[in-house]
């Protein structure tokens, strides 16, 4: 099943920027701190044992800086790689977690009504079947029971669907991150040595990353991956919403159909009543609250 | 490239800081839309406002500005020193507001028709009636310019200029752009199907204003993970800044939902199948040829406009039967133009002028 979580608060968001630039402050602090216990040591000939001391530290810490800066570039294409394994990684085991769930439901549903759901869905549209008979035999349910186990058995049908759609929409995104990590590190490598404000750093990732993406979301592989997740996640949306009817039968609310059915009705009638007032209007018969256009549906304040 | 240890610390310093400030703001200090109006009347939730006019003779025929319905028209009346409405005010504008407000479940059957036909149409012969002007001059926002202008080609003998400001008319017309970030929406619409909306909506119903929200951040996805994250900490030494963030933060969270009956109209009939631009589209049984609007018509788009792509706002041109159309463009954005300060200072007095010319 697709889920949407809420989307986090600007402060929850920032609150986590921060851990990641306070975990940020605190590897370079540490990767400073070993520089300094580096350089305690006789770098070469001319060094003598006070190099430890402060003022001989920022050429140490600036030699140290620049392998830092490219090991860090480098460290941001291994990072590209992992990132891309990791994707891979996550994407299959989402695939197989939904593989997985969707045969545990099956297992579920083979185990109550003794067909698999798609074999039982094409069946349950006919007037009649053998899983009808195995149900009605089983005391399990009446004809409305096989009502209710097709409208569970398209639910999970169509959940694994929308799953697969969403998958493919990731793996397009994902694809473009990866790009936008790849071309970072190698426009970056040049100037590994530079140093940078934050903010720098985080505009020139923007410069290169954004129009990646944007290019990926505007290709043709996004916009039928995305038309295809619409339509999936839809399918699935009524699909929960038939099983959701059911239940509201049960305990006698009206669904969501049946408010529909109220609402056309009622902006039916509303239709009605403004054609009604400009009628009214026409004819020149002012109404008893006196009103611009002599009607008491358009309240005038002034 | 890469920070020194310092320059982080700094950077999280600032980060606490600008969350702190945040935190402590009060937001009803946070006010937009603060000008003066006072309710004229209501439909349900929908409403017309008129502006309480700043000078002693107004320009004679009024105004009646319309938003889009993803959006609230408080857009145009952000902050005191960037508002849009108070520079209109200033420059002699007697100005209405139709507040098309938050559609709620009732009202998921509210479609195109019943916002142009119905509620604007009421509106406008308020506004006639109040100022006891025979037509009125119409100002419109992204889709609320779309709105306007169809409706200026029902209602001709109501309307005595139209200025739409980016609105886009030919929706394929921005097929080949190049520009990358530039009309998403349009594209990931054409690869739908009507059908395939019919089934969306009828699956989900309206659409919520935060899931708009969400494609809206989806369209720069580098920008919207930053936003509230790392630029945040530019907002901590700088009141100013801070304020105007929160103030459009406030804009932003106000957002109305798309109700389902307009939404499949507008996708399907806009988006996808471009049927204004063909002169397929219908109101109800009525054909909408917008060769019947004869008004003058000022046109005015963002250059940098990534929801309504140039193309598409200037295919107008070639589509209405005016013989008075113009043309202006601003640079910025689809939102920045009426926000930004240096925008409005040659907008407003654009708007105006043109209006005051053709108001006598």
């Amino acid at each position: 099943m697709v889920e949407e979580n809420p989307p986090p608060s600007p402060l929850a968001l920032s609150s986590w920027a921060g851990s990641f630039i306070q975990a940020m402050a605190l590897a370079v602090d540490t990767h400073s701190s070993l520089m300094k216990s580096v350089a305690g040591f006789p770098q070469g000939p001319g060094d003598s044992a006070n190099s430890t001391q402060t003022q001989n530290i920022p050429v140490d810490m600036r030699a140290a800086s620049q392998a830092s800066a490219r090991a860090a570039v480098s460290t941001f294409s291994s990072f590209a790689e992992f990132l891309q394994q990791a994707s891979a990684a996550s994407l299959s085991a989402q695939q197989a977690a939904a593989r997985e769930w969707g045969d545990r439901l099956a297992e579920s549903f083979r185990a109550v009504v003794g067909t698999d759901p798609a074999v039982f869905l094409a069946a349950s549209e006919r007037d009649w079947s053998p899983n009808k008979v195995v149900l009605q035999s089983l005391s399990l349910a009446d004809n409305r029971g096989v009502s209710i186990m097709a409208d569970l058995a398209r639910f999970l049908m169509t959940a694994q669907e929308a799953s697969t759609k969403a998958a493919s929409v990731m793996a397009v995104m994902n694809g473009a991150w990866l790009k936008a990590a790849r071309t970072y590190a190698d426009q970056a490598a040049p100037s590994a040595a530079a140093e940078t404000k934050p903010a720098a750093l985080q505009h020139a990732w923007a410069a290169v990353a954004e129009p990646i993406l944007q290019d990926a979301l505007r290709s043709d592989s996004f916009a039928n991956a995305h038309a295809s997740f619409l339509t999936a996640s839809s399918r699935h949306a009524k699909a929960r919403s038939a099983l959701a009817r059911r239940f509201a039968d049960f305990i006698e609310v009206p669904s969501r159909e049946e408010m529909n059915e109220t609402y056309e009705a009622i902006q039916d009638l509303r239709r009605e009543v403004r054609a009604l007032k400009r009628l009214h209007k026409d004819l020149g018969n002012r109404g008893a609250e006196t009103t611009p256009r002599g009607s008491n549906r358009l309240r005038a304040r002034r | 490239m890469i920070p020194s240890a310092s320059d982080v610390r700094d950077l999280w310093a600032k980060l606490n800081e600008a969350r702190a400030s945040i935190a402590a703001t009060n937001l009803s200090d946070i006010e937009i839309a603060t000008t003066e109006k006072d309710e004229i009347a209501r439909d349900g939730n929908v409403r017309l406002f008129r502006y309480r006019p700043v000078v002693p003779d107004p320009i004679r025929i009024p105004v009646v500005l319309a938003y889009a319905l993803v959006g609230r028209f408080t857009v145009a009346d952000i902050a005191p020193d960037r508002s849009l409405v108070r520079r209109l005010l200033n420059e002699g504008l007697d100005l209405y507001v139709i507040d098309w407000g938050h559609p709620r479940a009732v009202d998921c059957k509210i479609g195109l028709d019943d916002y142009i036909r119905g509620y604007i149409d009421d509106f406008v012969d308020v506004v006639r009636f109040q100022s006891g002007a025979e037509r009125v001059n119409l100002l419109g926002i992204c889709q609320g310019g779309i709105f306007h202008t169809i409706y200026a080609s029902l209602f001709p003998e109501k309307v005595n200029a139209v200025t739409t400001t980016v609105a886009p008319f030919d929706f394929h017309a921005n097929e080949g752009d190049e520009q990358i970030g530039r009309g998403l929406i349009h594209i990931w619409a054409r690869a739908l199907k009507a059908a395939d909306v019919d089934l969306a909506v009828d699956a989900t119903g309206s659409l919520s204003g935060e899931l708009m929200a969400r494609y809206f951040g989806f369209m720069t996805p580098v920008s919207t993970m930053s936003k509230y994250t790392l630029d945040i900490a530019e907002l901590a030494d700088n009141e100013d800044l801070l304020r105007n963030f929160l103030m459009m933060e406030r804009w932003l969270s106000d957002r109305p939902a798309h109700t389902a009956a307009s939404l499949n109209q507008w996708i399907k009939d806009f988006y996808v199948d471009n049927k204004l631009a063909r002169g397929e589209f219908k109101l109800g049984q009525q054909l909408i040829d917008l060769r019947k609007v004869v008004c003058p018509v000022l046109n005015i788009y963002a250059e940098d406009d990534v929801i309504a792509p140039p193309a598409c706002s200037k295919a107008l041109r070639n589509l209405i039967g005016s013989k008075d159309y113009s043309e202006l463009s601003f640079p910025g954005g689809h939102i920045g133009i009426f926000v930004g300060k240096r925008a409005q200072s040659a907008l407003s007095p654009a708007i105006a002028g043109w209006f005051r010319d053709r108001s006598h």
